[in-house]
């Protein structure tokens, strides 16, 4: 009888991608409703916007691209938005950073209908941007400088400003009437797919893959793509796919708030081991109203407003390959309907119980990577530090299970965690960005083991009471 | 007001916003005192008129990962000092 482990899948390859779009901070959701309330307020927003340098050498971000391990913040003093990385590149082995003045560019060539229409003397500089990440080929590029066609006095039509308040252009609304296509919702998906399309180039640059290759792609992002009749019923994978040029794949979306990154690993890693496609991607593109989420918060302690990026993620899912690392499907973990919804429960159905199945105590993964939220955001703003707060629990569930001293809950977050180091973004810091350090260490043996642990506030739909969370493990084999 | 937090700052700026005002002035209870008793879940006072392995099964393993002390104290100062409380 042959090896069920062998037929396991591995995870070929990561790659995370952030826009520095301080311009758009104002159309994130906390923001556009805070200035419905008090207009004067985008002064006060515009003097706590970074400069993409200030971007590109925040740690966090330089860690979030590879260059870094997340260990290293831990020597970093803090305020960590104070002491910037002197060595801070825009590039890093899983990733890169563009600017706003990029970022234009890679909204219009995403849009199909002529919607966006920005000054073509941006559009040029964007050009000649992309064209120095080595990641577009000449016809990608010239998509960047199309015109727009839309009328720009079309009916709801919406300003698109720079970070320094400069009008750049303006985006109309889709179909007339219809709620679900109000230009601001438009460019909350086109964000989302720039950014994401972004990402799967990026990777496919990293991994020397031909884009045809590609044959599926499970979108992971939280945008509601849709029209009038169906909203959110659309897809955003196949549109990120196509402008990455994979003419060979298709794909569909996965919905599960910020548990879908895990939920879609878990789908592609059983389409490959199946045997159904070979290459699946991932893709998660940016959240354009999480920007400035914290906002107030952040103004209320006169420090930049850190919620200027998009990120997004790229992974690409395929058979073994000799690595030896494995995506462990034989104990995936599930937060069911009847698990409960304690925290304790939660980490008993995404901890406990995939463990055992493998015969493993939680003392034997050696990292965890959990909501990775940066707490530089999260902790001026009142909300914690997620991170910190999930290792203690998982320590505690130890502890309640024997497995661990009372005392091994201090130690936990540094013998098994890490800094949270991902922008909150929702889905983006569910987990899977570890990925883009754990793989080398995981190939290299210098790592064992690590769990990808995610949850999800289903309860913010409004349909059910109940959270989400998914987990799996990857692990050497042998 | 019963608090179930898991971090003494974010315990005290809830506790502080349910008694004398959010303290950040960022949120609609800015300027407003509501002056109510505050508990948090884990204090002696409520977890004795707590079922026992109904606490057990949804408080236990997050009161291990709590550092309770710095909670309670905390609590307790702003609950002493508000006008009112048993």
């Amino acid at each position: 009888m042959s090896d069920p482990l062998a037929s396991l899948p591995t995870i070929r390859g990561i790659s995370c991608v952030l826009a520095h779009t301080p311009g758009l901070l104002r159309y994130g959701s906390k923001p556009t409703r805070e200035l419905a309330k008090d207009p004067a307020l985008i002064g006060n927003v515009q003097r706590h916007l970074r400069s993409f340098e200030d971007a590109v050498a925040y740690p966090e971000n330089q860690v979030y691209i590879g260059n870094h391990a997340p260990e290293w913040l831990w020597d970093v003093p803090e305020p960590h938005w104070r002491h910037g990385d002197e060595g801070a590149r825009a590039q890093g082995p899983a990733g890169v950073i563009v600017g706003e003045d990029a970022f234009w560019g890679l909204l219009r060539a995403s849009d199909e209908f002529g919607l966006i229409d920005i000054e073509r003397e941006r559009l040029e500089r964007s050009r000649a941007l992309l064209a120095k990440t080595g990641l577009f080929s000449d016809g990608e590029l010239e998509r960047v400088v199309r015109p727009a066609t839309a009328s720009s006095s079309s009916e709801g039509a919406m300003s698109l400003h720079a970070a320094d308040g400069t009008v750049v252009g303006r985006i109309a609304n889709g179909y007339p009437g219809d709620s679900t296509q109000t230009a601001d919702i438009l460019l909350e998906n086109f964000a989302c797919k720039a950014s994401g399309a972004l990402a799967l180039k990026h990777l496919l640059k990293q991994l020397d893959m031909a884009p045809g290759d590609v044959e599926y792609v499970l979108g992971c992002g939280e945008e509601a793509v849709g029209d009038r009749y169906q909203r959110g019923g659309g897809s955003i994978s196949k549109a990120m796919a196509e402008m990455a040029g994979c003419a060979q794949a298709t794909g569909s979306d996965v919905k599960a708030f910020c548990c879908a990154p895990v939920h879609a690993l878990v789908m592609a890693g059983a389409l490959v081991q199946s045997g159904i496609y070979r290459n699946v991607i991932v893709v998660g593109g940016g959240s354009l109203a999480k920007l400035g989420m914290k906002m107030a918060g952040h103004l209320a302690k006169d420090m930049p407003l850190l919620e200027d990026c998009l990120a997004a993620v790229a992974i690409l899912v395929g058979p073994a390959d000799g690595s030896g690392v494995r995506m462990r499907l034989d104990a995936v973990g599930r937060h069911t309907v009847g698990s409960g919804g304690s925290a304790g429960a939660i980490y008993e159905a995404l901890v406990s119980q995939p463990l055992e199945k493998l015969g493993l105590k939680i003392a034997d993964v050696d990292r965890y990577a959990v909501e990775l939220h940066n707490p530089e955001i999260t902790v001026p703003a009142g909300s914690g530090n997620v991170p910190r707060t999930n290792y203690r629990i998982i320590a505690a569930l130890g502890v309640s299970r024997g497995e661990m001293k009372r005392e091994d809950v201090d130690r936990f977050e540094r013998a098994h965690g890490m800094p949270g180091f991902v922008p909150t973004q929702g889905h983006i810091p569910a987990a899977l960005p570890y990925l883009a350090h754990a793989l080398p260490r995981l190939r290299d043996g210098s790592m064992r083991r690590a769990l990808f642990i995610a949850k999800g506030s289903l309860f913010l739909g409004k349909m059910t009471n109940m959270a989400d969370g998914m987990s799996v493990l990857v692990d050497r084999e042998g | 007001m019963i608090l179930g937090a898991a971090e003494v700052g974010y315990v005290e700026m809830m506790a502080e916003t349910v008694t004398a005002g959010d303290p950040t002035y960022t949120g609609p209870l800015a300027g407003v005192s509501l002056g109510l008793p505050v508990y948090h879940v884990t204090e002696p006072e409520v977890r004795e008129n707590a079922d026992a392995s109904v606490y057990q099964d949804q408080i236990g393993v997050s009161e291990i990962a709590m550092e309770t002390e710095p909670i309670w104290t905390t609590v307790r100062t702003i609950r002493e000092r508000t006008p009112g409380t048993p």
